[in-house]
This record gives C-alpha cells, structure tokens and sequence, in this order.
C-alpha cells in the first residue's frame, strides 16, 4: 500500500498493525509514500538498500529495537529525518538521541497538532 | 608414791637415824668428858688444898711452937739479941720461914729476922700498937692472915707468946710472935711445881680472867687479912691436854664417820638409782609416753640389768605393737576425718547443684552459694566478687558468715600494675587458676591481708575463679579458721563448684538472653506479621506499578487506534472531502478493535489489582494463568521472551484468592524473565498445568531457561529480603510473598534448578 505525495518518501516502523494502519492513512493524506515494515530488522534491511526521507521509528519493539535501527543507520543516511514514537510517558534510552539533528520524537497516542507540527518540518 | 620418792624418804630415814644416833653419842661423849674434868678438877682442888697447907704449915708449926717456952718469954722482957740469935734464926730455916717478928705487949717490936735477902724493911706489922694486937687476939691465940706487900703476898702466922707449961694458952700473953713466908715468885714456881698448875695471885685489882676452855681446869684459894676480909686468891689452872686430845680425836673421827657413812649412803643411793630407778623410772615413763613421744627413748634405756634388759625388749614390742596401732588408729581417724570433711562438701556441692538447677537470678544464686558454703560446708566466710570492667576493680556482690568489716577493709583490682591488683583475688582473675593458702599467719605474700584476716580468725583461706565463657568475670573466696584445711580433695571439689556456679552464671545469662531474645523475636514477629500484610499490599502495588508501565504500552498503541483514528476522521469531515465508504468501515473497525482491546487490558488490570472482597473461592488455575500472562506477554516478547502455555484441559478448580494467586504467578514470571535477561537476550518460560490424580493435587510448573539457582542459594530461596539481584534490581521480597501466598493455599514448593540451564518452580495446589 503505497500513496505517492511529492517525491518525499517514508518508512513507518512499528510492531503493531493499529499504529501501523493509523500512521500509512495519515501520512498519506499529508502526500508522503509511505512503506511499512512491521519489525526492527526489516528496517535496516530496507534502509540499507534504499533511501528514504523520513522514518517513523518505533523504539519497542521484539529483538531489533528502534535504538538499535536508529543507531546502525544514522550514518548511513545523515540527510534522513528520523521520528521516535513511543507509548511510554519517559524512555531513558533516548537520553542521547533527543536533540540530535534530524530526530523528533512523538509519544503515543499522538497528539494531532504535534504531529502536523512535525509532519510540517519534514516537508 | 614413786619408787624415787621411797627410796628419798627411806635414805632421809636412815640418815636423820644416823645423824641423830652421831649426835647422841658425842652428846654421851662431851657428857662423860665434862665429868671426867669436873672429877678432875675436884681431885686438883683436893690435892692443892692438901699442898698448901703443907706449904703453910712451917710457919703455923713454927709460931705454935715457939710462943709456949719460958726462954721466949724471958726474951720478950730481956730483949737478949744473942739469945735471938742463937734461936731465932736457925728455925727460919728448919720451919722453912722467911720472917719473923716478936712483939711485946706494948706493940714494940722486940726482934725482927728475915731470911730474904734485900728485904730488910718489910714491916707488915709496924703498924700494929697494942690496940691493934689485943684486938687482933682477942678472939684466939693463934691468928693466921695474909698481907699484902710490895714484895708479895705475905702468909702470916702468929700467936700470944706464953710460959713453956701453959700449953693450953691459959694465961695472958706475954708477947706477940709472928712468923711469915713471902709467897714471891720463886714461892710460886716451886708450889707449880709440886701442884702442876699454873699459878697466879690476883691482888683483885684486876678482873682476872682465865684462859676459857672447857679443859683447862682450875682451883682458886682465897687469902684473907686479920679481919677475915678476902684480900685476893691464889689461883690456879692447868688444861687438860690429854682430854683435848682424846675429844679432838674423838670429833675427828666422829666427823670422818659421819662422812664415810654419808659417802656410803650416796653410793648405796647412786648404785641404787643408776641399777634400779633410773631405768625403772625411764620404763615407766616410756610407757607412759610411748605412744605419744620419741620412740628413740628406748635406746637411752642402756642397761646392763638382766631385768632391764628384758623390760626393754618387752617394751619395745610392746611399743612397736602399740605405735602400729597408733598409726592405724590416726589413720582411719585421718580417713574418717577426711570422708567426713568431703561428705560435707559432697552435701554443699549437691545442694549448690539444686540452688542451680531451681533458681533464676544470679544474685539470688550467689548469696545462697554463700550462706550454704558457710552453713553446710563449715567455713568461717565466703564472698563471691565480680569484676567492673569499668573500674578494673572486683566487686564484692555476695557474703555470708563472720565477715565483720572484712570485705570493706580490702580492695581489689585486676590491674597487675598497681598493689591492689596483686592480691590473690586479683591473680585468681589475671590466670583464671585457682589459689590456696593454708596458713595465713606465716605466710609471707599474705603480710597486707594478714592483720584484718587473723583478727576475724581467718587462718587458712582459698580462692576460684567464675568464668562466664572462657572470661574470668568474678571469683569465689573462702576462708577457714583452721590451718591447713584446704586438702587436695577439697580444693578439687571447690573447683568443680566454681565450674558449676560459672556454669548457671552462664546459664543463667543464656536464659535472660533468650528470654530477652523471645521478647524481641515476639516482638519482631508482631511488626513483621503488620509489615507483612503491608508489604503484601506494597508489592502488590509495586507489581501493579511494574505492570502500569507495560500496560501502559500496551494501552497506548490501541489508543491510537481509537483517538487518532477519531481525529483523523474528525479532520477528514473538517475538510469536507467525500470518504470512501470502504476507507470509513476500514477506519471504524480499526477504532473498534482498538477500543475492544483497551477494555481488555483494563478488565484484567482490574482483577488483578482489585482488593479480593470474596477471599478463598473456587477458582480456575487456568483461566488466572491466562489473565495474568496476558497482561504481560506483549510486554515480555518485546524483551524477546517468549511464553508458552501447557495447559492441562478440564484442571480441577482449587480453593483460594484469585488475586493473591495472580500475584504470586506475576512474580515468579518476573523472576524467570530477570533470570533469562541476565543470562542472555532471549528464552522462553513454560507454563504448565497438571492433575496429579493420585494426590488429588493441580500442579503448576514455571519453567525457564534462565541462569539458574546455585545450590547453595536453594534454600534461601524463600527468605525475605535474600537477593542475588544488583542493588536496585529487586527487594527480595518477591519470592518470600510468593511463598507465603503459596503456603496460604497449602500448597507445596518444590525448586529444581540447574546452573546455566534454568529453573522450574513446581507447586502442588491440593484440589
């Protein structure tokens, strides 16, 4: 299921089919491809072969977290734009990554105007 | 009486016997010799008497003669001188005269002759007138007289002269005849001759003294003039030398007999106590003695009497067999004395056992140690002290018997540095040994105890230590009025007291330790039971706070299903774009099992947390597993841990609290995943129900493939607050609830665990 928006392209990253499905129709909307993938270790197979804009990274996640996606990728890519999503109020694993160029992060459930917020900065 | 005594008064017998005997005859002897010399002295006296008449009777014969002869009267008229001559003078010498005087009547001196040759002028009778010679013959015609002259005494005869017929004397004088010898001293020599006396003629002028003996013997002759007035005495005196001689020989010998008679009497009494008292006296008294004295004597009964000898040798067996008898006498006595003595310790001991066994204060303990040490033991004092860390000083803190001050006289340290830490006391503590002393007076290191100890009669005095552990904490000290009364036994059994009175000092302590320990176990159980339940309730929070954190996750992905599915609507009908009817359906059904899981994870997260207001019901152990892991399984696979279910269809139901049993499950399920994670990233924990039939029990197995339990941690599994967790990583708690929880149900707990390879909790719930 992809949308095309321009030529900006996203991966969304998530364990769960709800915030999956959610994120693929808003992004859409707001005119991003969007591409999915449903674990850790598929986002780095897919953004190793292939460049896109702007992640949506979950952090938890089974074996292959978001910390561990984010970190193996970040230099790969340095133009791609990076957004943590979480459902747990602090992550403590963030502590190194927040405020870096090119990430942003959102908890869950997302708060719309941030996330237009964010979706603006990344157009 | 003593056979010495006999002979004494025997021999005092015989030799007053003697004396007096001695006496008597000398008494006899002196009697006989004064006789003989009264005898002799009257014989003496006899005879001079005889010689001096014979002496004086020239002169009386002479004027006897010449005084009746005409011729004689016919001179006194006629004065013729050589008629005189012819016949006066030739009688001087045939009557032995030395003078001779004629008178006529009228006083003149008719004729005067002396024979002596220089005394020519001896007129004795010039003084004579013819009063004086008519009154000097006016009594007789005859007149024999003594005078005194410067020549001698003068013996005067005279007479009347008268016719030759008239013998008679009848017719009156016709004149004055005198004659006279001058007693001279060639007189006396010749008279001494005759008489063998010593002659003197004492004139009275002198007071005469004879020679004073009682041989000399003496007669005295008195001389008196023509008045018959005692003018003086010829004296005379001779001793009686032959007598003297006899009566010195006869005390000489008396002397010598008396003297040999004593001398004999001494050997007869010497022989007498050498032979026969002296050893019968020793005899007896080594008898006598024997028993008791040296038996040494017997050697200085050296004799050589058969009868002594004999004596001897009985003596000596008889000695020998009473020394044996003695000896076994002081022995038994000595046993006797001595079982006696331990018996009474024996007593003390049994009854100090009792007190130990009975009492429950260790004051109470010690005074009572002390009145029966006293009471039942015998000994004058006894005190027990205990050592004041504090002070270094040993506290006196029981007492009984004669104490008297004593004990406030002394003081005590265990400081070997300073005097007071010297004493016995203060040793007894230092070396934990024990100490005697059985003479106090002569001892020389008790010289600063001394004085006060002797006062109160303290002469023997012992000392043990009381140990609490292998610490010396006090000391037991007794003292005895008698020398040398601590004997070995007795210190051994002293010693075993102070072991058994250190023991129920340690005993004692022990139970007020306990007793305090109990108070405070009780205590503590008390607040453990309240902070049990609290902290049941605490760590069910803490679960539960555990728990939010995933639950929140979990919860939050749905709520994007429904919030921001809803917003995303809300903004889709803002801008008035058509949605397509699939879309729509596609969003609701999302929102709607978004909403559908929500009400799931809050329904279990209810039951779990809710207070359980039912208590012990009937509950499925399958079902509790089912809503406790899946408030959990997302949260756990994403930590890589996968859980398995093995659950047994048809499980009986058990009795018990759903939520406790939720809870207990939730914490050994967080147990396995801490157990896994620390060994590495992923595992699996198996959940497995069973029914064991047999014992009617629903058995739950929690397997995982964590580290596993060391051995030696196996059985601390279940205490409180034991943890091998990092600090911060877990209380320590966990695994005690779970056990009680699980003891709650009475259920049983088994634990296998291998290192490395994981552990399995197996619990049996009885159905």
């Amino acid at each position: 299921m992809t949308v095309q928006k321009g030529n900006k392209e996203v991966l969304v990253v998530d364990d769960d089919l709800i915030v999956r499905d959610f994120l693929t129709r808003f992004l859409s909307k707001q005119g991003f491809v969007v591409k999915l993938v449903m674990s850790g270790q598929a986002a780095i197979e897919v953004l190793k072969e292939k460049n896109f804009d702007i992640v949506f990274l979950d952090i938890r996640m089974p074996f292959v977290d978001g910390i561990t996606v984010y970190n193996q990728i970040k230099n790969k890519n340095p133009q791609l734009k990076f957004v943590l999503m979480s459902g747990y109020a602090v992550e403590d694993s963030l502590k190194d990554i927040l405020g870096q160029k090119n990430v942003f992060y959102i908890k869950k459930p997302f708060d719309i105007e941030e996330l237009e917020e964010i979706i603006k900065q990344l157009k | 009486m003593s056979i010495i005594k006999k002979f004494l008064f025997l021999f005092s017998l015989i030799f007053i016997c003697v004396f007096g005997i001695t006496l008597y005859i000398h008494h006899l002897h002196i009697k006989a010799m004064i006789n003989f010399i009264r005898q002799e002295e009257k014989q003496t006296q006899e005879s001079f008497a005889l010689n001096l008449e014979f002496f004086t009777k020239g002169i009386k014969t002479l004027a006897y003669d010449y005084t009746y002869w005409d011729e004689m009267v016919e001179f006194v008229k006629n004065k013729d001188q050589e008629w005189a001559k012819e016949n006066l003078i030739p009688p001087l010498n045939t009557y032995n005269v030395d003078f001779i005087w004629v008178y006529g009547l009228s006083g003149d001196l008719v004729y005067f002759v002396s024979r002596k040759e220089g005394v020519k002028d001896i007129l004795p009778l010039s003084n004579l007138n013819k009063e004086n010679l008519e009154k000097l013959f006016s009594q007789s015609h005859f007149k024999n007289y003594y005078l005194r002259t410067k020549y001698g005494m003068l013996a005067i005869s005279s007479a009347t002269i008268h016719p030759t017929f008239d013998s008679q004397r009848k017719t009156p004088a016709c004149g004055y005849f005198f004659a006279a010898k001058l007693w001279d001293q060639s007189y006396l020599d010749n008279l001494k001759k005759i008489t063998r006396l010593s002659l003197v003629i004492d004139y009275l002028d002198t007071q005469f003294v004879l020679p004073s003996s009682i041989f000399i013997i003496s007669v005295n002759y008195p001389l008196k003039d023509q008045n018959e007035k005692t003018i003086g005495f010829l004296r005379g005196w001779k001793e009686l030398e032959y007598v003297r001689a006899l009566d010195e020989q006869i005390h000489i010998q008396t002397f010598f007999s008396a003297i040999f008679f004593i001398f004999l009497l001494f050997i007869i009494g010497l022989s007498i106590h050498f032979w026969v008292t002296k050893p019968l006296v020793l005899s007896t008294k080594i008898i006598k003695t024997g028993n008791t004295g040296n038996p040494e004597q017997l050697n200085s009964l050296n004799t050589n009497t058969k009868e002594f000898l004999l004596l001897r040798e009985n003596i000596k067996e008889s000695f020998n067999k009473s020394k044996m008898l003695k000896e076994e006498l002081k022995i038994r006595k000595e046993a006797e004395e001595k079982i006696k003595k331990l018996n009474r310790l024996f007593y003390l001991l049994s009854q100090i056992n009792q007190l130990i066994v009975h009492v429950d204060k260790a004051d109470k303990l010690f005074m009572d140690v002390c009145r029966l040490a006293v009471e039942e033991a015998g000994y004058r004092m006894c005190w027990i002290g205990l050592v004041d860390k504090a002070t270094k000083t040993v506290k006196p803190v029981a007492w009984w018997g004669y104490v008297d001050g004593y004990l406030d006289t002394i003081d005590i340290s265990v400081d070997s540095q300073i005097p007071e830490g010297k004493g016995p006391s203060g040793e007894i503590i230092r070396s934990g040994k024990y100490f005697v002393c059985n003479d106090i007076e002569n001892a020389s290191y008790m010289q600063p105890w001394r004085k006060e100890a002797l006062k109160r009669n303290y002469r023997a005095t012992a000392g043990f230590p009381l140990r609490l552990g292998m610490e010396v904490i006090g000391v037991l000290r007794v003292y005895a009025s008698e020398v040398d009364f601590f004997t070995e036994e007795e210190i051994k059994l002293l010693n075993e007291l102070a072991g058994d009175i250190s023991f129920a000092i340690e005993y004692l302590k022990k139970e007020e330790e306990k007793k305090k320990k109990e108070e405070e176990l009780k205590n503590a159980y008390e607040k453990l039971k309240n902070l049990q339940a609290q902290l049941i309730q605490a760590a069910k929070l803490a679960s539960l706070g555990q728990l939010s954190a995933g639950v929140a996750h979990e919860i939050n992905n749905p709520l994007v299903g429904v919030l921001n599915n809803v917003q995303l609507l809300k903004m889709m009908l803002e801008e008035k774009k058509e949605i397509p009817p699939d879309e729509l359906k596609e969003i609701l059904v999302s929102i709607e099992e978004s909403g559908l899981r929500c009400k799931k994870i809050v329904q279990n997260m209810l039951s779990f947390s809710h207070a359980s207001i039912a208590g012990f019901e009937q509950v499925s152990l399958n079902s509790i597993i089912e809503n406790t892991v899946s408030l959990i399984e997302n949260e756990y696979n994403l930590q890589n841990v996968l859980i398995e279910r093995k659950l047994k269809a048809e499980l009986p139901l058990i009795l018990g609290d759903r939520q406790l049993l939720q809870q207990a499950l939730l914490d050994l399920l967080n147990n396995s995943l801490w157990a896994i994670k620390k060994k590495e990233t992923s595992g699996t924990i198996t959940l497995t129900t069973d029914y064991d039939a047999e014992n009617k029990m629903a058995v739950l197995l929690v397997s995982d493939t964590g580290i596993g339990i060391p051995k030696e941690n196996l059985g601390h599994l279940f205490e409180p607050f034991f943890t091998t967790k990092e600090v911060g990583e877990g209380t320590g708690l966990g695994l005690a609830i779970v056990y009680d929880i699980f003891k709650r149900h009475r259920a049983t707990i088994e634990v296998e665990s291998q290192v490395n390879l994981g552990t399995t909790f197996k619990i049996k719930f009885p159905v």
